[in-house]
């Protein structure tokens, strides 16, 4: 009897320790991006760096942040580098001396608009919000070519989008749209009128796809990813403009694995790393890595501006703003 | 020579108090503590400083109305239906009575959050009635939307209704026949003594199944969270949930969560105690000695329409949603009908063998189940056994302790353990974000359904029996393992099974408490059903579904039926 | 108030034969008894009665209605007009005793001012009278029975049937309780059929007895017929306490030979119908020790035990035992006695 229970407890134990990964060198991701996307990548920058366990915590961006808050809160920072959709949040992150500089040798390849100049962080992938559509239940004349389609009474209730609290991508989205002269708040203001349903950025998608809504916000890459698999869905670049994210990478401070983080950075901006980025329907921000097939040249397409300063210093404000016409 | 006997008796007594106290006191009365200061403590000084601010946020008041609302009407809706059932089952002659027995009992087996998914996916906007509806129709318009409060109400309903039902099927059966056919004699027909009669007699019982039913979904956390956070239908727990994900976004957020939870206690803490009350003095049910069983003959025709009745209770509880994920599981993309043409294996292959976190949260759950289920039951044992048979001075309340975590709601037990355990101790050791956390918290919480069980099997073994050993020479602790261990067997099997199966499926504490790597499949369901990977979740489903199923038929085989569903 | 025909009832369960060809009637005011040991069909015979179960084949006629006739018709228990005490009293937890006892005049449908006068007459016949508001929990064992009599006497039933209504009772109230009810049946004159397996109290309450042995009637009779002229072994054996004692007849058919291993002889004249063996019963108590030699057979006490009023004795004839129950406390293990054995008594198969 004696023995039966330190047999248990020993097997218990060992199957306990199993999980505290003390096997290999790691390093820790925490991410916004889709959990599919993000396991292919994680394959790939595994198979090239076959010395590394790459761990995710992948959650909606709030949440990323909230866990980051709160493990800098109980000095137990575990995440060695982050990768959400926000740049603004990034500066706020560097002003508070979480972020790591790191100047990469991969740097060189790319667009210096796309990066912090001292290496804090950098844009891994552009994602743009365009506007999805139901293709069974939207054909021909009905098919959209702005933002103001998605006011069309016809289609009340049946439109979708996410937060600038849920998502970062929509964050900026709704920054842009905020300083945009042909859209503004009062676009919101109209937009509240047809009841949107309010999810995630792939909730939404995933709902327009079903039939349950006919169009909204949606993220470009993931309706790629779905059109491929034979969803009835598709979107456009609408004339006011698409907003482009360069959802950044950054290392943390605090992280207890650098140089295994710096390896991550150098593969997402290396060109391997954005050809599996494009892979996986993202346009790559490296010149001379191809985009995604059927995606035209980002010099031919409206983006709207973004005034990254102005979002950085207001972020409460833009959320609460939001909130007050879209949620209360 | 060893020391006077009884010496080394009373001290083995001691020992094992001590330790069962200690283990109390960390697994249990530790969260509460951290819980209750946080709310009581603000900027160091007890006050009520934290209600004060908390009280002016319009969002509890949203939220607790929200609770109380969904709750109180799935319950009466569960009564009905759980009554009616009852009486079906217990008073009538429907044919293929053992089978329809199994058929509605069943729902226990479905964790309510995957029938919440599986309600969505059939009566959703775009579930599979309406997309019927609408491709028959050719309009993008449905047929019906059921979001938010109706639709947490019927599943709440759905899955609610075991317990009334089970509860009053088991009084109707102990209910001694002849107080029954005394109305009869007396010239009353079937339907006038169960209005006069069964149903009055019943009413404590019923009463104690709706009030359990009540607390029980307000503690729900799965159903509102599928089927009304995207609507932004809040109750109590999935904005205890969403204030805790904010922490630190939102100010006060971690305060007003706790605010809200002290509501959620105090219900379920009323509700427990009501029925306490209620049932005090009115023991009712005479148990009949003899094993008569009155069934009052229907007409002939009524029988297939009170089988079909129950019959279609089945199917719309199991059957159904059973369906819907399957379908769901087998279609190659979402928004695709499910069609043969469209099936593929290949979202099981993803979950089972592709996907990282799938494959992580299956393992720990099995972990964490088998884990839980025998350090669970070893503690239990050893508190059923202070409080039964060594009877220390105040073993009373190590039962009453043990019981906490079962009364009180998950999400706020969840909370406890994170402001109980968020900071390391002493600097080095750290559990939070580890699954030690969520294994320590499934022990308590479960802790009561082991110290239940193996008591009443020990409170049948007279104390003779260990006289005996103690006059041969053993010590409490021999006594314990060499007598009364092997004699309490079936319990302790009994006590395995009761926690393996809720640790499992659980969902509600762990979404609050996992962390990378340490993903219960609960929460892998429900992280992927969120992130809209609907095929996914539907197929991680099926495998839990599938799981327990098979589990809870092992355990009725094994038991020879006396345990298990 | 009415007689109760009941005709070649059986009652099949399964392959189980619980019930087989009963017959039997009781007359109107009349107190009969159903007596037999456990599983010999007395209960399911009186649910049969009640119309809790529904017989195979037979006919059962209460007053002047038929209320089954096999392949015919089967009248419910709620309309067959009858009262019913139960084993276990039956009373509702949950109403006072008033509303208790008027319950089946509710459901008749008499006002609530009417049934209430009426309850209180019958509380006051069984002796609760005052105790209407009460409810039963605080009501002692004996009292909760004396309710579920009242609640069935109240309609003025046709019969009252009793479902070994005492046996949850203590020994001392179980008696007293038999002569109550048997003074309430004179009172009311009500036809009651009555179960139990206690022969003492069949003996104490019954007009007739009926008793019964595996689904069959083995005699009818009234307490004393059963007694002294029990008609098979079975019925000697199950009233009172009696001895069997094999014996041979001798051939001018003058004595019965004891086959005791001794040939031990009892005179006593045998008429032709008795082939050679005969079984010999004799009661406990009709027979009587003396000192050896001194009757027709002898013996030796191997155990005496006392009982109080009476000193049990067993004793060795040869090779078989007798038992004897005297008031006479004599006699000791090892004495050598004689047996002298009431002629009048004896009753042989």
């Amino acid at each position: 009897m004696k023995r039966l229970c330190i047999f248990l407890l020993i097997i218990i134990l060992i199957l306990g320790f199993n999980f505290s990964g003390l096997a290999k060198e790691k390093v820790t991701l925490y991410t916004s991006v889709p959990q599919s996307i993000i396991d292919n990548i994680k394959k790939d920058f595994e198979q090239k760096n076959p010395d590394i366990d790459l761990e995710i915590y992948r959650s909606g961006t709030s949440n990323v942040l909230a866990k980051l808050y709160a493990e800098k809160e109980s000095n137990n920072i575990v995440v060695d580098v982050i990768w959400v959709a926000d740049f603004s949040i990034y500066e706020n992150l560097k002003a508070e001396g979480i972020l790591y500089p790191y100047l990469s040798p991969e740097a060189v390849n790319v667009p210096q608009v796309y990066y912090e100049p001292e290496g804090y962080y950098y844009g891994a992938r552009l994602i743009n919000m365009v506007l999805g559509y139901n293709t069974k239940f939207i054909k021909g004349d009905d098919i959209p070519d702005s933002w103001k389609d998605l006011l069309d009474p016809r289609f009340k209730g049946k439109v979708g989008n996410s937060t600038p609290e849920r998502s970062g991508a929509f964050f900026v989205t709704a920054g842009a749209f905020a300083n945009n002269p042909e859209l503004g708040w009062d676009y919101f203001v109209e937009l509240a009128k047809q009841n949107p349903v309010l999810d995630s950025n792939t909730g939404a998608a995933n709902k327009i796809a079903s039939g349950e809504l006919v169009m909204g916000f949606v993220l470009d890459y993931s309706i790629r990813t779905m059109k491929d698999k034979g969803s009835p869905i598709d979107f456009v670049w609408p004339i006011e403009g698409a907003v482009s994210v360069p959802s950044p990478i950054g290392i943390i401070a605090a992280t207890k694995n650098l140089e295994n983080a710096k390896r991550f950075v150098d593969y997402s901006i290396s060109q391997d790393g954005q050809k599996e980025f494009a892979k996986n329907g993202f346009i790559p921000i490296r010149k001379d890595v191809d985009p995604p097939a059927g995606t035209p040249d980002l010099d031919d397409i409206k983006l709207m501006d973004i005034d990254w300063e102005w979002m950085r210093e207001n972020y409460s404000e833009i959320i609460q703003k939001f909130n007050s016409i879209l949620i209360e | 020579m060893k020391i006077s006997k009884s010496k080394s008796h009373k001290n083995s007594s001691v020992i094992l108090a001590l330790v069962a106290v200690l283990i109390l006191i960390v697994l249990v009365v530790y969260p509460l503590y951290s819980l209750l200061l946080r709310a009581f403590i603000s900027e160091g000084k007890l006050s009520l400083h934290n209600f004060h601010k908390v009280f002016m946020t319009k969002d509890i008041y949203v939220a607790l109305s929200h609770s109380i609302f969904v709750s109180t009407i799935s319950t009466v809706f569960a009564t009905i239906i759980g009554v009616t059932l009852a009486w079906i089952v217990s008073r009538t002659d429907i044919p293929y009575r053992k089978l329809i027995k199994t058929g509605l009992i069943m729902p226990f087996l479905i964790p309510p959050f995957i029938s919440a998914i599986a309600w969505l996916q059939l009566i959703g906007p775009a579930g599979y009635v309406n997309s019927i509806y609408m491709t028959i129709k050719q309009t993008w318009n449905p047929l019906f939307v059921i979001y938010g409060k109706w639709a947490i109400i019927l599943v709440m309903s759905l899955s609610g209704y075991p317990f009334v039902y089970l509860t009053t099927l088991t009084g109707l059966e102990k209910m001694n026949p002849s107080l029954e056919e005394a109305g009869q004699i007396s010239g009353a027909g079937i339907f006038t003594v169960m209005k006069d009669i069964t149903i009055p007699m019943m009413a404590p019982t019923i009463g104690a199944g709706a009030i359990l039913v009540f607390v029980s979904r307000i503690a729900n956390f799965g159903i509102p969270a599928v089927m009304g956070m995207s609507a932004n239908y809040y109750v109590l727990t999935t904005k205890i949930y969403r204030l805790i994900s904010q922490s630190f976004i939102v100010k006060d957020a971690q305060s007003i969560a706790i605010a809200m939870s002290i509501f959620l206690i105090l219900i379920a803490v009323c509700g427990l105690l009501l029925v306490k009350i209620y049932l005090r003095g009115k023991e009712y049910i005479v148990v009949s000695g003899k094993n008569v069983q009155p069934k009052f003959v229907n007409l002939g025709k009524w029988r297939y329409v009170m089988f079909a009745i129950a019959l279609s209770m089945i199917i719309i509880t199991v059957v159904l949603p059973i369906i819907a994920i399957l379908l769901t599981a087998l279609t190659k993309a979402w928004g695709l009908l499910p069609v043969i043409s469209n099936w593929t294996l290949s979202n099981f292959r993803y979950v089972l063998f592709d996907l990282d976190m799938s494959k992580r949260a299956i393992r720990n759950s099995f972990f964490l189940a088998v884990s839980a289920s025998i350090i669970t039951t070893f503690i239990g044992a050893t508190i059923a056994y202070m409080v039964v048979k060594v009877k220390v001075k105040g073993s009373q309340i190590l039962d009453f302790i043990a019981t906490i975590p079962y009364s009180i709601p998950g999400t706020v037990f969840a909370l406890g353990m994170i402001l109980a355990w968020n900071k390391s101790i002493f600097g080095k050791l750290n559990i939070y974000n580890t699954i030690w956390i969520i294994l320590i918290s499934y022990i308590a919480r479960y802790l009561a359904y082991s110290v239940r069980t193996i008591s009443s099997s020990l409170m049948q073994i007279d104390n003779s029996l260990e006289e005996a050993a103690r006059i041969s020479g053993s010590n409490r602790i021999q006594s314990f393992r060499d007598i009364i261990m092997p004699l309490i067997k079936p319990s302790l099997f009994a006590s395995w099974f009761l926690v393996f199966m809720p640790a499992f499926r659980e969902l509600t504490i762990s979404v609050l408490l996992w962390s990378t790597g340490n993903e219960t499949i609960g929460v892998a369901v429900y992280n992927l059903q969120e992130g809209g990977n609907v095929t996914a979740s539907s197929s991680l489903a099926i495998i839990m579904v599938i799981v327990i199923f098979l589990g809870n038929m092992i355990i009725k085989k094994v038991t020879k039926g006396e345990f298990g569903y | 108030m009415a007689q109760v025909i009941l005709k070649n009832l059986t009652k099949i369960f399964d392959k189980f034969t619980a019930v087989k060809d009963f017959s039997a009637t009781v007359e109107d005011g009349k107190f009969v008894t159903l007596l037999g040991p456990s599983g010999c069909g007395k209960t399911t015979t009186l649910r049969m009665i009640a119309g809790f179960i529904e017989p195979t084949v037979g006919e059962i006629m209460i007053g002047k209605g038929t209320v089954y006739r096999s392949k015919e018709f089967f009248i419910p228990p709620e309309n067959r007009n009858i009262g019913m005490v139960f084993q276990s009293y039956a009373v509702w937890p949950h109403m006072n005793l008033l509303d208790n006892v008027s319950y089946p005049l509710k459901i008749r449908k008499m006002s609530k001012k009417e049934r209430y006068a009426k309850a209180e007459q019958v509380l006051e016949l069984v002796e609760l009278k005052g105790k209407g508001k009460r409810y039963p929990h605080q009501l002692s064992g004996g009292e909760q029975q004396r309710v579920a009599l009242a609640r069935a006497l109240i309609v003025d039933p046709y019969v009252m049937l009793l479902d070994e209504p005492l046996s949850n009772l203590d020994a001392k109230l179980r008696e007293q309780m038999r002569f109550e009810i048997k003074e309430l049946q004179k009172k009311t004159k009500v036809t009651i059929i009555y179960v139990t397996h206690d022969q003492a109290e069949a003996m104490a309450m019954s007009d007739e007895i009926i008793v019964m042995n595996k689904g069959e009637i083995q005699q009818i009779g009234k307490p004393e017929e059963i007694y002294e002229k029990p008609v098979n072994q079975f019925v000697a054996n199950f009233i009172g306490l009696t001895n069997f004692i094999p014996c041979t007849i001798s051939q001018d058919r003058k004595y019965l030979i004891v086959k005791d291993g001794k040939g031990s002889q009892i005179e006593y004249a045998l008429s032709e119908k008795y082939k050679e063996e005969v079984m010999l019963c004799i009661r406990l108590d009709d027979v009587t020790l003396g000192p050896s030699n001194k009757g027709e057979l002898n013996a030796q006490v191997i155990r005496a035990t006392y009982l109080g009023s009476l000193t049990d004795y067993l004793l060795q004839l040869g090779e078989i035992t007798v038992r004897v129950q005297s008031k006479d406390t004599g006699f000791s293990k090892g004495d050598k006695v004689s047996l002298t054995i009431d002629k009048e008594k004896i009753i042989l198969y």
